[in-house]
C-alpha cells in the first residue's frame, strides 16, 4: 500500500516528543497520560535477525527451522540446511507458520466463560485466572481429601521437551488424575516392545542403502515428506519400493509395486510370506540361532496354521503375488520394512506388527544398514525432564496418581469414582475434535466444576471450557526438540515476543504455583520463578551431551546436531527383551494377555447394516486439529471429502461432489463425495482434521474401540480408529 | 490569549475528551460506553435519525457483546484492529500494522509493549490521537501556534490515512453483529463524531 | 545460443505436498487467494494405472508470451534470460493479460487492484540464489534449466496442459511412471 507522507519533514517533532512523558499538560482539559503508548526509545535502524526454531508438531520430521525476524516481527521461515534430514526444506504446514503466529484468530487474553458452551466470555487478568483456578483446586482438595478430582489431558499439540512441565505442574499440586496413553501408535509400540524390548528404528537417512523397501501402512508422502526424498533416492539407486496399503496413497502412487491389501489383514500377509520363506529355506537360520528366542515355535506355528491359500483368501492378494513378494523380500539384501501407524489402528494391529517384525527377523534383516523393521524411536529422548520432574507436596491426600485411558476419555471421566473427576486441565490437546465418541466427551465436559484449556485458537474444546489461557507459539518461547523418527536435536530459540498476553505453559505453571502458595502455603511445589532459557538448559542430561557429541546445549545455537551413534537399530545385537534376544516367543506378551507368538488374530468385519470400513488417515495439510484452519491452507483446500470407489458410488447413485451422509449407530457427518479409484470397494476414506467454521468432525462416527496392544509401554491400548464401520447414503 | 485561540482550545478540549472516552472504551473500559454515547449527544446536536436508546444496560449482556465484538476468544465479530479491514485476511503485524507504527514514530511515539500488541488496535490509535490533541492544546496554551498547527496537521493526516479508512466499516460490523444497544449506540456515536471531524477537515481545506 | 531458463517440473518426483506453493507464499508473504504457484492434481488414469499425480505450475515464462502481447501499457517484459517480468508500477489492472494467458497465470490482486504473477524469483536468481519453490521442495522436483539444453526425459507437455504451440512455454516436464498395481477391484 502506498501512503503519502506529508509529515516526513517534521522530524523536529521527535525531539519535542521525547520530553513529553514527564510534562504535565496542566489545566484539566488535557490531562494526557500514556497507557498503551509511550515515547519512542527504540533505535530506528532496521534490524534483521535469524533465529533457529524447531517445529514441535506431532510429526516424524520435527524440522529445523531458520526464522527471519525484522524489527521484532517474524517475516518468514525456511528449512535449516544444517540438517541433512530436512535438507533445508519444510513442508506446506511449516511454510505457513507466519499465518499461525499472526492469525487474527489467536486467543489474546485469559478469559472466563459464563455458562460453558454459551459463548458468553468475560476478559480476566492472569491473576484472576490463577485465583479462580487455584481456589477451585484447593476447594476440591478440601472437599475430597486429595487433588485426585483434578484431571489432566495433555498430549501431542507441542512436543517441545519443556512442555512436559505441564505434567510437572499437576504433579506439584499432589496426586491427580491423568489421561494416560497415546491415541495413535501404542499397539505398534507394544508389539515392538515384545519383540525387541523397545522401539528403535534406523536413521531414516539410511533408507538410501536399502535394496528392497516395503512401506507397510505408512504414507510418508503426506506425513513425513522429508523421508520421501530418501525413498526416492533409494529407488534411483536400484531399490524396489513396495507399498502395502488398503488405500492407494500418495506414497503408493510412487511405488514400483502397490499391493491393495484388505484392511487389517496385514498379519495374514506377513505370516503367509513367512510360511513361503520357511518352505523355501529362505530364512536366515544363523541369525535366528544367534539372536532370537522362539524361532522353532514360530516355524511350527506357521507349518501347522498358515497356508498361502489362506493368506491369499484373507488378504485379497493373489497367492502368486504373495509368493513373489516373499521371495523378493527374502532374497534381496538388505531389505527394509517401514511399518506405519495406520496399519496398527486395529483390534489386531499389534499382532499384525509382530507378524511383520517376524519377517524382518527370520530373514536376518535386523541390525543392518538398509534393513530393519522401522516403526519409531525414543532413543534421542533421554532428557532430564527437569520441568516435568516435580515432587508432590506432603499430605496432599491420595496414594498415587490415578490413570484413566486417554483413548476412552469421555467415558472414563464420567465413570471415575472415589473421588469423581471435577476439574479438567486441557493443554496441547483438542478432545472435542480429536477424540472418538465426541458426544460422550461433551457429556464429560458438562459434568465438570471447572474446565481450563490452554490453547492458541477458539476450538470446539475451548468452546466447552470455563477458562481459556492464551499460550505461545514455538516462535515466542524457547524450547528443545527431538524427533521420534530421525536422529537430530534442535534448539528452539525465542524469535519474537509472545503476542498479546500469551504465555508459555511452563510460565503458567510457575505463576499458578505462586498463587497456590499465596492462598495456601506449601500447596504447590512447582518453582514460582525462573528464566525459560535456563529451564531449557536444565533439560539437558549428560547422556544427551554424549549421544550428540556436544559439551553444552548453547552449542545448538550454531545449528542442529545429529546423534553420533545408535543410527542403525540393534546393530549391537543386544535386545532389551527379558531374554536379551529377539523374541518371536514373548512371555511378556503372554503376561499382557496376548499370544506369546505373532499369530493371526481375526480382524473386525463389516456388518450388513454398516457395510463399509471408514479409514480416517492424516491429511496432508494438517496435523490433527492444527494448520488446516489457517487461511493459506484454506486457499489450497477448504473442504473435506469422502473418498468412494466408483463401484460403490454407482451402487448408491452418488456422483462427484454429491452430498453424502456417512453414519453409524453413534453419529453421522455429511460431506461431499470424491469418486476415486484410490480406495477399494469395501473402504471409504475421510481424512481427519479440523476445519475452522465447519461442522465436519470425522470422530462423530468413531467409537472408542481399543486396539489390541499399548498397555505395557504407554499405559493404555491405542484406538482402533480404522475399525470404524459405517453406512452411506446420498443426500 | 486571543478569543479565537480560546475558542480553539475549548473546542479542542471537547474533542479531546471524546477521543479520551473512546480510547478508554476500546482499551477495555467497556462501562464507559454509556458515558461516551451521552457525551456525544451533548457535543453533536441530535436533530436527525440518530436515536440513542435510553436504557443502556451495563449488564453482563453488554459485556459479552463487547467481548464477542472486540476481545475474543473466538473470531472477533467487529475486530478493533485496522489490519482486520486493510489486510485481506486480517493478519496482524503485516505492512498495514507497520504503517501505523511508522506514523507513530514520526511523532516520536511507539507502543509500550511493541511487537506484543499490534500497533493498529483502535484503543492505541485513539490514544495516539489523544496525544496529538493534547500536545496541540498544550502548545496553544503556551501561545506556540506554529507547533500547535503541526500537531493539528498530524492529527488530520492520521485520521485521513488511518482512522477514516476503516473505522466506519468497523462500526458497520458492530451494527451488524452487535446485540446490545450499548455497543450499537456507541458505534453510532463514534460514526457521528468521526463524520463531524471529517466535515471539519473538508471545511478547513475550503478555507485554505 | 543464449541461455534461456525455464522450470523443469519433475512430476515423477512430485508428491503433491504443496510445499513449493507454500514456500512461494512464505517467501513473499502473499494474500491467501494469490497463488503464483499451484499444484494441480492430474487425472488419476493419465499415465496407465491409477495414481495420485500432480503438475506443479507457476508462470511458464513463454517464448511468445501472450500476456506481453495483450498488455496495453507494456507492463510485461521478457528478460534476456527468458524470465517474463511484470511491472506493478506500470500495470493498470485491465486484466487483458489474464484473458490472454492460456495457462491462467496472471492473477488479480483485489488489494492492489493490479495483476501479479511469478517472476521466477528473478531478484533471488540475480543474487545467485535459487527460486523459493525450488529450494522449498522436499523432493527436488522443481529445477531451473537452460531450455536450450537437452534434458533426458524432458517433455513439453503433460496431459491436461494447454497446447504448447500457442505461446511456446519454457516449462518442461518429466512424466510420472506408475508402478505395477495389485488391486482388489478388478
Amino acid at each position: 500500500m502506498k501512503q503519502k507522507s506529508v509529515v516526513s519533514r517534521r522530524t523536529f517533532l521527535k525531539g519535542a516528543a521525547a520530553t513529553v512523558a514527564t510534562v504535565s499538560f496542566g489545566g484539566t482539559f488535557f490531562d494526557f497520560i500514556f497507557s498503551g503508548l509511550s515515547p519512542a526509545v527504540a533505535a530506528e535502524n532496521s534490524t534483521v535477525e535469524l533465529f533457529r526454531n524447531a517445529c514441535p508438531r506431532n510429526c516424524y520430521d520435527t524440522c529445523a527451522i531458520l526464522s527471519t525476524v525484522q524489527d521484532g516481527v517474524l517475516k518468514k521461515v525456511v528449512g535449516d540446511p544444517a540438517s541433512t534430514y530436512t535438507r533445508g526444506t519444510l513442508c506446506a504446514k511449516g511454510f505457513s507458520y507466519t499465518r499461525s503466529v499472526y492469525s487474527p484468530d489467536r486467543i489474546k487474553y485469559p478469559m472466563r466463560q459464563i455458562g460453558r458452551g454459551s459463548g458468553n466470555w468475560q476478559r480476566i487478568s492472569w491473576d484472576e485466572a490463577y485465583t479462580e483456578i487455584a481456589q477451585n483446586m484447593l476447594r476440591l482438595k478440601r472437599e475430597y481429601g486429595s487433588t485426585l478430582p483434578i484431571c489432566l489431558n495433555k498430549y501431542s499439540g507441542n512436543f517441545d521437551i519443556m512442555h512436559y512441565g505441564i505434567e510437572g505442574m499437576l504433579t506439584s499440586i499432589g496426586n491427580t488424575t491423568r489421561a494416560t496413553g497415546t491415541p495413535c501408535w501404542p499397539a505398534g509400540i507394544d508389539a515392538q516392545t515384545f519383540d525387541f524390548g523397545t522401539i528403535v528404528c534406523n536413521d531414516p537417512e539410511d533408507i538410501v542403502n536399502s535394496k528392497y523397501l516395503i512401506i507397510w501402512g505408512a504414507n510418508p508422502a503426506w506425513c513425513s515428506v522429508h523421508s520421501m526424498y530418501f525413498v526416492k533416492e533409494a529407488q534411483q539407486r536400484g531399490c524396489k519400493v513396495v507399498v502395502i496399503d488398503p488405500i492407494l496413497t500418495q506414497t503408493a502412487s510412487k511405488a514400483d509395486l502397490y499391493i491393495q491389501i484388505k484392511s487389517s489383514t496385514d498379519g495374514a500377509l506377513a505370516l503367509g510370506m513367512a510360511r513361503y520363506i520357511l518352505d523355501h529355506n529362505l530364512y536366515d537360520g544363523e541369525w535366528l540361532a544367534k539372536n532370537s528366542k522362539g524361532a522353532e515355535e514360530f516355524f511350527s506355528y506357521l507349518k501347522n496354521n498358515i497356508t498361502l491359500e489362506w493368506a491369499a483368501e484373507k488378504t485379497g492378494i493373489p497367492q502368486h503375488i504373495i509368493e513373489m513378494l516373499a521371495r523378493e523380500y527374502a532374497t534381496t539384501k538388505p531389505a527394509n520394512i517401514w511399518i506405519g501407524y495406520g496399519m496398527q489402528r486395529h483390534t489386531n494391529g499389534g499382532q499384525n506388527v509382530r507378524a511383520i517384525d517376524a519377517l524382518a527377523a527370520i530373514t536376518g534383516n535386523i541390525g543392518k544398514s538398509g534393513g530393519g523393521a522401522q516403526y519409531a524411536q525414543l532413543e534421542t529422548w533421554g532428557f532430564k525432564y527437569h520441568a516435568m520432574s516435580q515432587s508432590k507436596p506432603a499430605n496432599s491426600g491420595g496414594k498415587e496418581d490415578r490413570a484413566i485411558n486417554i483413548n476412552n476419555f469421555g467415558a472414563e471421566v464420567l465413570n471415575a469414582q472415589d473421588p469423581p473427576i471435577k476439574m479438567l486441565w486441557i493443554a496441547c490437546r483438542g478432545p472435542m475434535t480429536q477424540d472418538p465418541e465426541t458426544a460422550v466427551v461433551k457429556k464429560a465436559f458438562e459434568g465438570m466444576d471447572l474446565v481450563v484449556t490452554a490453547d492458541l485458537y477458539m476450538t470446539p474444546t475451548v468452546e466447552m471450557s470455563d477458562i481459556v489461557l492464551p499460550v505461545t507459539t514455538a516462535f515466542e518461547t524457547p524450547g528443545v526438540n527431538v524427533s521420534y523418527w530421525h536422529y537430530w536435536l534442535s534448539l528452539n530459540e525465542q524469535a519474537i515476543k509472545p503476542m498479546y498476553e500469551s504465555k508459555n505453559d511452563v510460565t503458567i505453571a510457575m505463576e499458578l504455583s505462586a498463587k497456590l502458595n499465596e492462598l495456601e502455603q506449601g500447596s504447590c511445589t512447582f518453582p514460582t520463578s525462573g528464566d525459560l532459557q535456563e529451564w531449557v538448559g536444565k533439560e539437558f542430561s549428560e547422556g544427551i551431551y554424549k549421544q550428540f557429541g556436544i559439551q553444552d546445549w548453547q552449542e545448538l545455537k550454531k545449528g542442529p546436531v545429529k546423534a553420533k551413534s545408535g543410527l542403525i537399530a540393534w546393530q549391537d545385537g543386544k535386545f532389551r527383551t527379558p531374554s536379551g534376544k529377539y523374541e518371536l516367543w514373548s512371555a511378556e506378551a503372554e503376561k499382557y494377555g496376548h499370544f506369546p507368538l505373532p499369530v493371526y488374530v481375526e480382524e473386525m468385519q463389516s456388518t450388513d447394516k454398516y457395510p463399509l470400513r471408514c479409514i480416517t488417515p492424516h491429511w496432508k495439510l494438517s496435523i490433527h486439529s492444527q494448520f488446516q484452519n489457517l487461511d493459506w491452507m484454506a486457499a489450497v483446500n477448504n473442504e473435506p471429502h469422502i473418498e468412494i470407489h466408483p463401484k460403490v458410488a454407482a451402487k448408491y447413485h452418488i456422483k462427484d461432489n454429491d452430498s453424502v451422509k456417512m453414519f453409524n449407530d453413534i453419529g453421522y457427518i455429511t460431506l461431499p463425495a470424491k469418486i476415486t479409484e484410490t480406495v477399494s470397494p469395501d473402504v471409504v476414506a475421510v481424512y481427519e482434521t479440523w476445519y475452522k467454521n465447519k461442522k465436519f468432525n470425522v470422530n462423530y462416527t468413531v467409537k472408542a474401540i481399543p486396539a489390541d496392544m499399548g498397555k505395557k509401554a504407554t499405559g493404555a491400548p491405542g484406538i482402533a480408529f480404522h475399525d470404524n464401520f459405517v453406512a452411506i447414503q446420498k443426500m | 490569549m486571543p478569543n479565537h485561540t480560546f475558542d480553539r482550545i475549548t473546542d479542542l478540549a471537547k474533542r479531546y475528551s471524546l477521543y479520551s472516552l473512546f480510547k478508554q472504551y476500546y482499551q477495555g473500559e467497556w462501562e464507559l460506553a454509556r458515558k461516551a454515547a451521552a457525551t456525544i449527544q451533548q457535543y453533536i446536536p441530535v436533530n436527525d435519525n440518530l436515536s440513542f436508546q435510553q436504557d443502556h444496560q451495563l449488564d453482563k449482556a453488554a459485556l459479552f457483546d463487547y467481548n464477542r465484538l472486540f476481545v475474543g476468544p473466538g473470531k472477533l465479530l467487529a475486530s478493533p484492529y485496522e489490519s482486520a479491514y486493510r489486510n485481506a485476511q486480517g493478519l496482524v503485524m503485516q505492512e498495514e500494522t507497520l504503517f501505523v507504527r511508522q506514523f507513530y514514530l514520526q511523532a516520536g511515539i511507539e507502543v509500550s509493549n511493541k511487537n506484543a500488541f499490534p500497533d493498529d488496535h483502535l484503543g492505541l490509535e485513539f490514544e495516539f490521537i489523544c496525544y496529538l490533541l493534547a500536545r496541540e492544546g498544550e502548545r496553544l496554551q503556551a501561545d506556540d501556534s506554529s507547533t500547535a498547527n503541526h500537531y493539528a496537521a498530524l492529527y488530520q493526516e492520521f485520521c485521513q490515512q488511518h482512522i477514516l479508512s476503516w473505522v466506519y466499516q468497523h462500526c458497520d460490523d458492530i451494527l451488524t453483529h452487535g446485540r446490545t444497544s450499548l455497543c450499537r449506540d456507541t458505534a453510532i456515536a463514534l460514526v457521528r463524531f468521526l463524520q463531524t471531524e471529517e466535515a471539519n477537515f473538508l471545511s478547513k481545506e475550503e478555507f485554505v | 545460443m543464449a541461455k534461456k531458463i525455464g522450470f523443469l517440473v519433475n512430476s515423477d518426483r512430485c508428491i503433491g505436498c504443496h510445499a513449493c506453493e507454500l514456500a512461494c507464499k512464505n517467501e513473499y508473504q502473499q494474500e491467501p487467494e494469490i497463488r503464483w504457484r499451484k499444484v494441480y492434481p492430474l487425472k488419476e488414469d493419465s499415465f496407465g494405472g491409477f495414481a495420485r499425480e500432480f503438475a506443479s505450475l507457476a508462470c511458464n515464462h513463454c517464448e511468445d508470451p501472450a500476456c506481453l502481447k495483450a498488455c496495453p501499457v507494456i507492463a510485461y517484459t521478457k528478460r534476456e534470460d527468458g524470465i517474463v517480468m511484470h511491472s506493478k508500477e506500470r500495470c493498470i489492472g485491465c486484466k487483458n493479460c489474464m484473458l490472454a494467458c492460456p495457462y491462467k497465470v496472471p492473477e488479480f490482486n483485489q488489494k492492489t487492484k493490479k495483476v501479479e504473477k511469478c517472476h521466477m524469483c528473478a531478484a533471488r536468481q540475480d543474487r545467485g540464489e535459487k527460486p523459493a519453490c525450488v529450494v522449498g521442495c522436499p523432493m527436488e522436483a522443481i529445477t531451473i534449466i537452460n531450455v536450450n539444453d537437452t534434458i533426458a526425459g524432458a517433455e513439453r507437455s503433460l496431459p491436461g496442459f494447454p497446447n504448447a504451440a500457442i505461446t511456446n512455454p519454457t516449462t518442461r516436464f518429466i512424466k510420472p511412471v506408475v508402478g505395477r498395481q495389485v488391486r482388489r477391484d478388478a
